[in-house]
């Protein structure tokens, strides 16, 4: 056996410094005197966290079923800022609910557009004027917890690297009605983004924030978004992260929930495109009385990897959180839902439920399934379900009995399964902005 | 008003007991090449178990702790202050009268003799580790069914015993079925010839006896084309101040259409760490059924599996566990589907009482070029006491859209209104508890076999006696 012809050996965490000096180099760049100096501190303690940290392992619990091996960073460079006609198209092409509170765009983390003019009352800007201006309340906020889900390199990555952003503030007594809309677009070869969304609800105040992911062309690139949502006392604050990447990208994003007193905070993910996307998301009931709902929908297509991981953590008594996570699955594409529920001591009468459904509609799809349960309190009520399976052969006999055919009968049932998802964010019109991008979805992979 | 249960220690005196111990062969402590040589010295051993043992040696040496995952409490084995191999002589006894008049007391109080007539078919009981009383009934052994020490099958059947050996569990399939290879004595060697169908289930009585020592059964069923057999394997151990170690092995082969069930009623002491792997083969419709009860010991690792290698084979597994203070009863299951319509259901119930925790850990695998696999989890924990702890880590993965997997897992607790009400017919409140909870695993200790249910019934109402106050 001669060993002449193989591949050099790259060591990942050779490949990890390097492309994490290309990303970090902006952030790092920039101007500190226009900052706040905590933040600055903030980002070169991030730095030298990522430094520090190890690259994730196949053998590392908590990646175990991923494919290590479709996050390659080795090319990504820092994302330019849009101009001209890529600026114009991002602009015109985000396009969501008809009447938004406010409209946000994004090209690689630089405000493109702002549209703030109906929302009467409460906060909405690019995180870094925020700084300046909100900084103090930025601060309790900003990144305050890690999921402690695997991600931890790349927690700190997006906390060194991020130069964009988005504040939304809802002061105290305050309801929007109307979501609001942020648009998040990456453009450019191997360009990297490092998306931030910081939701801030004040005592009884509501919000819904729906935060949407494009990619300008197919070209391949790298995104590590965080989002915190943070719900003061009988806050709500509905969230919906609308993943639509272009099919070479690969994505990370953390979302961390605090749910206060008697707040009720809901979750959503959308996953349609990217590579390889993996999400962990953390929710933590920290008041008596919280509610937190976590949702999630995945259209797997192709080759696609769709990784999940979440956390639920109860720390108080009387705290109720319930989670939601579907995908379909088509093709060679593959899923992983993994999920803890952890009551923590003391934290007596928590009602605490997880569910994750696989619908595996092709014969060399892989869904895997680690929902887990860690309960060290009493007088808990708690429970996780996970089924993996194909459409059920009744129903499509039903459908065609009623004269549908069967590839039509799929669709509907593959659907129905996707929308229960949407149903249950309660807003007819935000389902119908989102059902349609599922709809779109299935119309596209049916004509290719 | 708040009904949080207090825990009490557990009433152990009924398995607290011990006689001098009087060992003829003692391979010392620590576990070294000479330590192998000593065993297969003494045991005269073939040359290709030596080779097997020496190179399990070096698996278990170059392994690491399997810590990534499973708890620290490993860290706290002191594999060097372990003695390895004890005996009190090689034959095993044949006859009753031959037995040592002390085991013999302390098989007594375990109730074998009366059991035996009773319903048993053979004994093959083990005191520290060689068979100390061995016997087949008659009626099985003329069926030409093989029941015998490992030792003893290793040497008089290795036509049929070395086929299989150390197949179903690799040396290296984890830390401590390398370190079982490397220091086996004792366990049985069964075989049953096709289309035998035994009636009366095989038992076997396991103990650890001498303090500081690792006791490492290993032990090969094999059941031919159609037949049929239920072993069953019971284990008490007595009280010790120092950490004791158990890691057995255990191989199950069932051949096409056979049926194969494996009992284990596990009370061991609450010093001892058993580190059990535990792994069955399931041939063309065949089926391998684990019933597991795990009561004792300090902490248990023990996911009974199932490969199910040929169509229409079927894996199951029913898992009891009970934590109470000082214990972590690490439990699941492991279904491996290697082959079409294969099916398996995993049933577990844990009941964590005072500090007590319990974990449940499972892996379900359907690979893709498979057809219609079904696989059924339920899980399901009750917490006794405020400081209770539960956990349940599954894992599945499904390929391929021919496929149904369902799993599902519930935490929940003994209703005080429950309590309450019994209480108001005149029932005390540990009284009260112990109902609730028997009735919690009722459907399950159903599936054990009479005797046991009854003895698994007056286990629990033991350990529950002081979990309330």
């Amino acid at each position: 056996m001669s060993a002449s012809v193989t591949e050099p050996v790259v060591d990942p965490s050779v490949v990890w410094t390097e492309a994490g000096e290309r990303l970090m180099a902006a952030a790092a760049a920039a101007d500190p005197s226009a900052l706040p100096a905590w933040f600055v501190e903030r980002q070169a303690a991030a730095r030298a966290t990522y430094e520090q940290l190890a690259a994730p392992k196949r053998k590392d619990e908590h990646w175990r079923f991923s494919d290590l091996k479709k996050l390659d960073v080795s090319a990504a460079i820092p994302g330019s800022p849009f101009t001209g006609a890529d600026a114009t198209a991002a602009v015109t092409r985000s396009v969501g609910l008809s009447h938004p509170a406010a409209r946000i765009v994004l090209g690689n983390d630089m405000l493109l557009h702002a549209d703030t003019a109906a929302a009467d009352g409460i906060v909405v800007m690019p995180l870094m004027e925020a700084l300046q201006v909100h900084g103090e309340l930025i601060k309790s906020h900003f990144m305050a917890q890690s999921a402690g889900l695997g991600g931890e390199k790349f927690f700190s990555l997006h906390a060194a690297a991020l130069r964009g952003g988005v504040f939304v503030y809802i002061p105290p007594g305050i309801e929007v009605d109307r979501p609001v809309e942020l648009h998040q677009w990456l453009g450019g070869m191997n360009a990297s983004t490092f998306p931030h969304t910081l939701v801030v609800a004040g005592r009884g105040a509501k919000v819904t924030v729906i935060d949407y992911f494009q990619s300008l062309g197919s070209e391949p690139g790298f995104a590590c978004g965080v989002t915190d949502l943070a719900a003061g006392e009988g806050a709500t604050i509905t969230y919906v992260n609308c993943q639509r990447w272009s099919r070479k990208v690969r994505a990370l994003h953390f979302v961390s929930t605090t749910a206060g007193p008697n707040s009720t905070v809901r979750s959503a993910f959308l996953h349609l495109g990217a590579a390889w996307a993996r999400t962990e998301s953390f929710c933590l009931a920290s008041g008596s009385g919280s509610r937190s709902e976590m949702l999630s929908l995945a259209v797997a297509e192709g080759t696609q990897e769709i990784d999940c991981r979440t956390r639920q953590i109860h720390d108080q008594p009387h705290t109720f959180s319930n989670l939601l996570f579907k995908n379909v699955l088509f093709d060679q594409a593959r899923t992983i839902f993994s999920g803890l529920i952890l009551v923590e001591e003391g934290a007596h009468y928590t009602d605490a439920y997880q569910t994750c459904r696989n619908l595996l509609l092709s014969e060399e799809a892989e869904a895997n399934a680690l929902p887990g349960l860690e309960i060290n309190a009493d007088q808990v009520k708690c429970s996780h379900g996970s089924t993996s399976a194909p459409l059920d052969g009744e129903q499509i006999y039903y459908l065609r009995s009623r004269g549908i055919r069967e590839s039509d009968a799929r669709q509907l049932l593959a659907l129905g399964f996707c929308l229960d998802v949407i149903q249950r964010l309660g807003d007819p019109d935000l389902e119908h902005v989102l059902s349609s991008m599922v709809e779109e979805k299935f119309r596209r992979m049916r004509k290719a | 008003m708040s009904t949080t249960f207090s825990a009490g220690d557990i009433d152990r005196s009924k398995g607290d007991f011990f006689f001098p111990e009087r060992n003829k062969y003692d391979a010392g402590y620590g576990l070294t090449e000479s330590t192998i040589d000593y065993i297969c010295d003494v045991k005269n051993d073939p040359d290709w178990v030596r080779d097997f043992r020496k190179r399990a040696l070096k698996v278990f040496h170059d392994k690491p702790m399997p810590t990534h995952w499973a708890t620290r409490d490993l860290e706290n084995i002191r594999f060097d202050d372990i003695r390895y191999y004890l005996s009190d002589g090689q034959k095993p006894k044949r006859s009753w009268d031959d037995v040592p008049e002390d085991v013999k007391k302390t098989f007594e109080r375990l109730g074998i003799p009366e059991q035996e007539r009773k319903f048993l078919a053979g004994v093959e009981a083990q005191y520290d580790s060689e068979a100390a009383y061995s016997n087949i009934q008659k009626a099985v052994s003329d069926q030409g069914v093989i029941f015998v020490n490992s030792s003893e099958g290793l040497k008089e059947h290795e036509e049929i015993f070395r086929p299989w050996f150390g197949k179903v569990i690799p040396t290296g399939d984890n830390k401590f079925s390398a370190l079982n290879s490397a220091a086996f004595s004792g366990g049985s060697f069964i075989y049953v010839p096709k289309g035998v169908k035994v009636k009366h289930p095989l038992q076997a009585y396991f103990r650890i006896n001498s303090e500081n020592f690792g006791q490492f059964e290993r032990t090969l069923i094999i059941v031919d084309e159609g037949a049929e057999v239920m072993y069953m394997e019971g284990c008490t151990a007595p009280k010790f101040e120092t950490s004791t170690l158990h890691s057995a092995v255990v191989e199950l082969v069932a051949m096409k259409g056979a049926k194969l069930q494996y009992v284990t009623v596990q009370n061991w002491s609450s010093n001892v760490f058993n580190l059990v792997t535990k792994r069955g083969i399931a041939h063309e419709e065949a089926e391998v059924k684990w019933i597991d009860c795990n009561i004792g010991s300090r902490l248990t690792m023990k996911y009974p599996g199932v490969i199910m290698k040929g169509r229409k084979a079927r894996g199951e597994v029913i898992s009891i566990a009970l934590a109470n203070s000082g214990q972590h009863q690490d439990t699941g299951a492991k279904m491996i589907h290697a082959a079409d319509e294969t099916t398996s259901n995993i049933v577990s119930k844990s009941i964590s009482i005072g500090e007590g925790r319990a974990t449940y850990r499972g892996q379900v695998h359907i690979p893709r070029h498979l057809k219609n696999c079904k696989n059924n989890t339920e899980c399901d924990a009750l917490l006794i006491n405020s400081s209770s702890r539960t956990d349940t880590y599954p894992a599945i993965t499904v390929r391929g859209n021919q496929h149904a997997t369902q799993h599902e897992a519930s935490v929940s607790q003994v209703s005080a209104e429950q309590i309450f009400y019994m209480q108001q017919r005149g029932l005390s409140e540990g009284q009260a508890m112990s109902l609730s909870v028997n009735g919690f695993i009722n459907d399950l200790v159903r599936e054990f076999p009479m005797e046991y249910s009854v003895e698994l019934k007056r286990l629990i109402d033991l350990e529950m006696e002081d979990s309330v106050g």
